[in-house]
Parts: structure tokens; sequence; C-alpha cells
């Protein structure tokens, strides 16, 4: 009682803010690691991290003994349950493929550390479509999946088909962009033709007023004439809705990024060309042959990139093959860091193989590439474990050393998203 | 790098000494008198261990003969005693070479070249006649580090032959390695609208009265393609002696395959799985995971020259990184291929067995380590970088 009195605050924190602790993790650093840590979580985000934090009586206590701790893994280039193929349009939106009741995909997602995923659409040649940032916390009314940004970025393939097929995807880009821009002039002289209509039209109306006045004086063919000449202004046409057009001039206002994929010499070139005609924000995505194009790439500011590496057959390039396939450079993401410019991983897939797969384009330092902060264009959600953070990946060993390091627990605002069968249940009073 | 301690139990430590030491004294006894001034010693590197262990401070001495003469701590090596000595770079692993179990490496791509199933038992048929050495892929795989493929017919009669082993060498002549094992089948694609068997009944009352024949193929363990949990469950039922449990290639399992029926059969039971791919079935993984746990000893299938160059490490990786044991999943890249194909010779970095060694950048495991150097047969060939792109692509827009 006396308690309750004199600290009334600390009884508040006990009993109704019951914090989410971590206790014995560690914390790979750039330097090290960081041993024997209590994550302290309050409302869903880390409060302290510590190793002389002071654990309320009445926390939660997730068992985390042992374990690693890093923010969770971000996937910058996901189709996670996405229908992939088929002709895209701008107003496509990933969101609305995204299936969130697509409970063993996500799952198995999660079960690799990915907590959130960028769903870039994939479609045909040309513009596939919006793509949005998802959250894969337990949504309201069940399934996973929270959007976290709607509109991430506009999403244009030039990397699909036949190389005809790809130029006249280009040339149909352009045409797009063009008609956009065409559709903006067209709105522009609508609201001036329409302020001149409003004009005349008030006009039109006064002497319409007069005239009538004096209608009596004039004889028959006088009020004749007078109508053909006192016909009333004509309204000027509104352009008709075109929600494709709407969305591109939003990119061309740099409202929203563009996401160009494009992986051959070629298509990069495409995309430097597309880029500078519409001085577009634009991120690349793929880029393989980037080091055959990488002049033509530094021309471009604030050009970023999101690399990956999809599994080839091993037919594809050897011995006597004319291959069509990109030819990727073994190096490509020291090359871009060498030239200074921005690049994250993104899976291309459903992300369940995107931890591996930035350990194999970035060795050890493959942490530091995951939890990089340096995107630009595209809003990158990647972070690093730190106070405000809430999604929290506890992994069986070092992920930054060991490559037999793999998650155990996922945590999102404070709850176990998912563990590892074998793994204790979490979350005991 | 993994560290060792890390996946051992608590009380392992002082065995393992034990055995190291023992291993020791037995390899420093084995060297033979005349090691010095010939052959190749490789320092430097971390060793795998049958067990899948990895051990550094070891040196492979490797004999002009193309066999490993021995393994013995790195300090007592003599450099001035050998032709020729490889300095591995720190943090590198030397291992056995991969190995592509039951692809198309080797026949050209044409794994239709490997049909069998006109005769339902077919004790003749051999794998390796199809093999064709001078198969550009074998080449392109060993600078992967993959330095073996094992060739069966296609599991379309009961008894479908031999399998055959080969050294992954494009070159005018072929180097078999082991006698191979007899292939069986016991599941759908041995069904056939042309000839018996015409439905699973029939096939088992055939399997049933051809081994109470007591045919020469049951007489050693041979390879069964059960791919799927009821071809498993039904061959488990049939009577098969302690001494001849056969090899189960179950690449098609998932959840209702009868691992508790499995684990009670005399160890080691040995399982052909995967290959696992990035988007492929996750029950099959979590199959292949769970007979891992339950003491069964993996092998991951290849899928070479159509698959990525690296799908075995891969598969190895994506099972670790769903529970499987990093030891459990280095000896299925290794160790248990090797006794799977029958090819005993080769499997291990220990003395007597073949030089075909691969010395990894780091942890095989680990997708960010990549092939060094290569032996085979002693021969050593230096894996350079992935050649940079350097031809601009003619069509463009």
């Amino acid at each position: 009682m006396l308690i309750l009195l004199f600290y009334p605050g600390w009884v508040e924190g006990q009993l109704f803010q019951r914090p989410v602790v971590l206790e014995g993790v560690s914390a790979p650093t750039r330097g090290g690691t960081l041993e024997d840590l209590t994550i302290m979580i309050r409302g869903g985000r880390i409060a302290e991290i510590s190793q002389t934090a002071d654990v309320p009586l009445m926390s939660k206590k997730i068992p985390a003994q042992g374990l690693f701790a890093t923010a969770g893994l971000v996937d910058h280039a996901s189709v996670l349950t996405l229908p992939v193929g088929g002709s895209g349009e701008a107003k496509q939106w990933s969101w609305d493929g995204f299936d969130r009741f697509s409970k063993d995909d996500i799952e198995m997602v999660l079960s690799s550390g990915v907590t959130r995923v960028h769903l870039v659409p994939v479609r045909g040649s040309g513009i596939s479509g919006r793509s949005c940032w998802v959250s894969l916390e337990e949504a309201e009314g069940g399934g996973h999946g929270v959007l976290i940004e709607e509109e991430a970025a506009l999403c244009i393939n030039l990397s699909s088909g036949a190389p005809s097929a790809r130029i006249r995807a280009f040339d149909k880009i352009v045409e797009q962009f063009n008609n956009a821009r065409d559709r903006r002039d067209s709105l522009d002289s609508y609201e001036s033709d329409l302020e001149e209509y409003l004009e005349e039209l008030k006009k039109w109306v006064e002497e319409q007023a007069k005239d009538g006045e004096g209608e009596g004086e004039k004889s028959s063919e006088d009020g004749k004439k007078d109508d053909e000449e006192k016909k009333a202004p004509e309204k000027p046409r509104r352009p008709d809705l075109d929600e494709d057009s709407d969305i591109l001039l939003r990119a061309l206002d740099h409202k929203i990024p563009v996401l160009i994929t494009a992986r051959r010499s070629a298509d990069l070139l495409n995309a430097c060309e597309l880029i500078q005609m519409f001085q577009l924000d634009a991120i690349i995505h793929g880029a393989d042959e980037a080091a055959l194009v990488i002049d033509d790439l530094k021309k471009l500011d604030d050009l970023s990139f999101i690399i990956d590496q999809p599994a080839t057959s091993m037919a594809v390039s050897g011995p006597g093959v004319l291959s069509t396939t990109p030819r990727r450079s073994s190096n490509l993401a020291a090359l871009l860091e060498e030239h200074e410019m921005d690049w994250v991983v993104g899976s291309g897939g459903s992300g369940e193989g995107l931890w591996r797969m930035t350990r194999k384009m970035t060795g050890e330092a493959a942490l530091t590439s995951a939890q990089s902060t340096n995107l630009r264009g595209l809003r990158s959600r990647r972070d690093t474990l730190r106070p405000g953070q809430n999604h929290i990946v506890l992994w069986s060993a070092n992920p930054a050393t060991q490559p037999a390091a793999r998650p155990v627990k996922v945590i999102i605002d404070g709850e176990v998203v998912w563990q590892e069968a074998s793994a204790a249940r979490g979350g005991r009073f | 790098m993994l560290n060792r301690s890390n996946h051992q139990k608590p009380n392992s430590g002082n065995r393992l000494f034990l055995f190291g030491l023992a291993l020791l004294f037995t390899l420093t006894l084995s060297i033979p008198a005349d090691a010095g001034g010939s052959g190749v010693a490789i320092t430097g590197a971390q060793v795998l261990l049958p067990d899948g262990n990895l051990e550094g401070d070891w040196a492979v001495i490797v004999g002009n003969d193309g066999k490993i003469q021995a393994l013995v701590p790195s300090s007592t090596v003599d450099e001035k005693a050998f032709d020729h000595i490889h300095r591995a770079p720190e943090g590198s692993v030397l291992t056995p070479g991969l190995h592509d179990l039951m692809g198309a490496l080797g026949t050209r791509g044409k794994p239709g070249s490997l049909r069998s199933g006109t005769v339902l038992v077919d004790d003749h048929l051999d794998a390796g006649s199809s093999f064709d050495s001078s198969d550009p892929w074998l080449d392109v795989a060993a600078h992967h580090g993959v330095l073996y493929t094992t060739l069966v017919a296609q599991p379309l009669g009961v008894v479908n032959g031999k399998s055959a082993t080969f050294l992954c060498h494009s070159d005018f002549s072929a180097t078999r390695l082991g006698s191979g094992k007899m292939m069986l089948a016991l599941g759908d694609s041995v069904l056939s609208a042309n000839r018996v068997p015409t439905s699973r009944t029939a096939l088992l009352s055939i399997w049933r009265d051809w081994m109470q024949t007591g045919p020469e193929a049951l007489k050693n363990p041979g390879l069964l393609y059960v791919a799927e949990g009821i071809d498993l469950r039904q061959a488990l039922a049939l009577p098969w002696s302690a001494d001849a449990i056969p090899v189960f290639i179950h690449t098609g399992g998932d959840g209702r395959s009868p691992l508790n029926l499995v684990k009670d059969l005399p160890k080691p039971v040995h399982m052909v799985v995967g290959p696992l791919l990035d988007g492929g079935s996750r029950a099959h993984l979590m199959m292949a995971v769970r007979a891992s746990k339950q003491g069964v000893e993996l092998s991951f299938a290849g899928g070479l020259p159509a698959g990525p160059a690296d799908h075995l490490r891969g598969s190895a990786a994506m099972a670790v990184s769903a529970g499987m044991d990093a030891n459990a999943a280095r000896r299925a890249l290794f160790s248990n291929p090797a006794k799977v194909s029958g090819a005993l010779e080769t499997g291990e970095v220990s003395a007597g067995k073949r030089a075909d060694l691969v010395l990894f950048s780091g942890d095989p495991l680990d997708t960010a380590s990549s092939v060094i150097h290569v032996w085979r047969g002693g021969q050593g060939m230096r894996v350079a970088e992935p050649g940079k792109v350097n031809e601009l692509e003619s069509v463009r827009k």
C-alpha cells in the first residue's frame, strides 16, 4: 500500500506495462560480440539493451539464454505469395496480390530471419505495377502481413524476353511516359481553358441578360443574326480519367521512385537512357552486368541498386554454350562499393534464401550489409539492433561468423511470431 | 569460421582428444619411409574429418601414387622433404570431393540413355555404359569441387542394374571408382500399362516372390528407390536381412514418410534426399532434417549439369538452416555419398584414400566459401576466380 502511495508510476509500470525481457543474449557487433545482454522491450519496441539492466519484477520473459540477437532481416525484392508473370500495368499493386493467409510460405520466410519484405510485382516486359513494404507480423483478422508503406516504387521490367521484345517494351514505356506528360499538358491546358470558358460564359450570360431587356425592339431577322453571334461558349472537354498515367506522373514528379529491373548490359543502358530522358529517381534491380557499363551508371546521380544472385543451371554457361542468360560479375557488390554506389541485397524470390544469398555475395560482411541503411531512392527498412527497433531475430549462434547459425525465434512488437519447433515456447510470466 | 566445439556434446572433448591422439599415433606410424623426398604436403588448412568435424593444424601428405599417404600435425612436416608444399590460406578447409549422386553428369546431359525396365529384373544393366568421359561438364563440375558422379539407370524395373561412379575429369579415358551397387525400385515408376506390374498390389507381390528366391542382388546392400512415403512404408514391410538394408533413395519424402519405422532398423541407415532448393518443398526439407535428427545418415541427391553448380552445398546449407546438425550436413556432403555409391576409396581425408581433395576458402557449409584449389588423384589444379564479364552485348536499343 505504501509502495502504491509513494511509487505509483513504478506500480503502474509493473502491473500494466509489462515489459518483455530477453536475458542472457549476445549481439554481434562490427568489432566482435557483446555478451550477456538484457534486452527490454516496452510497447513493442526495444527500450534498453544493457548488461546491467534492472529487470522489472512482473516482466514477461522470453527464454533467450545463449542466443544471438540481431534486427530482423529485410528482403528488398520479394515475390512472397505474389503471382508471377503475365502482363502488368501501373495501377496493379503488389499488396493486392499478397496472400496473408499463405501461412506456410510466410512462416518459411520468417524462419529464415526475414521480417520485412518489399513486395515487387514481377511481370513480363514493361511496366509491372507498384511495390509496397510489408511487415510480416500477425495481422488483425488473422494471417501475417501488415502494410507499412503503400506505394514504395513504380516497377518496370526491362529484362524479360528476347532482344526484340525488350526493344519494343522500352519503346512502349517511353511512349507511356510521354503520354503521361501529354496528359499533364492537356490537364494544364484544360485548367486554363476552363478559366477562359468561365469568363466567357459569364460575359455571355450578362449579354444575354442585356439582350433580353431590348428584345421587343428588334425585328425577327435581327434576332436570327444575334442568335448565331451570341451562341453560348463551348465548354472545354476534361481529359478522361487515366489512373496509369496519373501514377506515371507521380514518378515524373519524384513523388515515388522507379524500380527498374535490368540485368544485361543492354538493359542497363536502356535503363540509363530512360532515367536520363525523364529525370527519374531510380533504383536498379539486378544489374548483373553492371561491370560492363559502370561508366554509364556512374553518370547518373543518386542511383542505387538492389542486387541478387539467382540460382542458374550450371549448363547455361560453360564450354560450347551460347548463353542468353546475363553474365554476372562474381564481385558485383565489391564493384558497386568501389564506385561508391548504394546497394542492398534482395532475394528476388520468396525470401527464404536471403541470408544465404547475402553471405554468398558479401561473405563475412553479410551482417553489416544486411543491416546497412544507406539506400537512396527507395526507403530502406534495414536497421540495426538498437533502442526503438521492434523486429528482433534470435539466432542459435553468431550469424556474423558461423555459417551454421540459424534463427530460433523471431519477435515483432514484443510477440514471438515464429519459433523453431524444438525451442521452448516463448512468453512466460 | 565454424568452431568445432560449438557442435559437440559437452563431454565429447576428452573422447575426441583421445581419438585424435590415437589417430595421430596410427597415422604417424603409417607414413611410409619414403614419404620424404616426394609427393605434396598440403599445410595450413583445417581438415574435414570423417565424422564431419573440422580440425586445424593438420598437414595432408599426398604421395606420387595419387593417394593420401598420411595426415600429420603441421608442426611435424619437414618442408624440405617434399617436392611441393601447398600452403593453404588462413581459414581454408580441405575436404574430399563433392559427389553428384544420380544426376546426369557425364552423360552430356542425356539421362534418357540410362533407361531400364524392359526386363523387370535386370542384373546385368551397367549404368557406366552411358558414361561419356569427354563430357566437358565434368571439368566444369570439378572447378566447383564436385569430383565424383554416380550414375544410375532410371528406376523403371524392380532391379535396374548397377550404379557406376566416376571421377569428374573430362578426358579420353574414364576413371571408374568402386564396383557399384544394385539399383532397386519399389514405387509408381515401376508400374506400366504395357506389362506387369500394372498395379501396386502386383508390384508388391512380385517383390515378395522375388525376395523369397534369395536373389544375388539382395546379398549386399543396394540402392532402393522409394520416392514417396508410401513406397518407403511398403518397402520396410518386406523381409530385409539385417546385413542387406538398402540405401533408401527417398527424394519425394514428406510428413507422411514413416521415419518411426526407419529408426528401428540396424544402424547406420543411409538415405538420399533432395536436392533441396530455395522455393522447393518445405515438407521434404523438414522430413530430411527430422530423419537426420533420428540418426539417419543423409546424402544429398545431385542434379548436375541441369542444377546450379553449388546446389549440393546449397542443399546442405538449407538443411542446416532448418535445424540439421552441421557435422551431419558435412557427412551428407562428403563421406556418406562415398558409402552410398560404394566408392569406398573416396569420401574421407585419411591415409590410403584417393587424393581427390578440394580446398575451400572456408567451411563448405558457408555459401560465402569458394573453391580455391582442387586435386584429382593428387594432381593439383588451381581454380581461378570466375572470369569477369568483358564482352559488351551487341543488341541494344
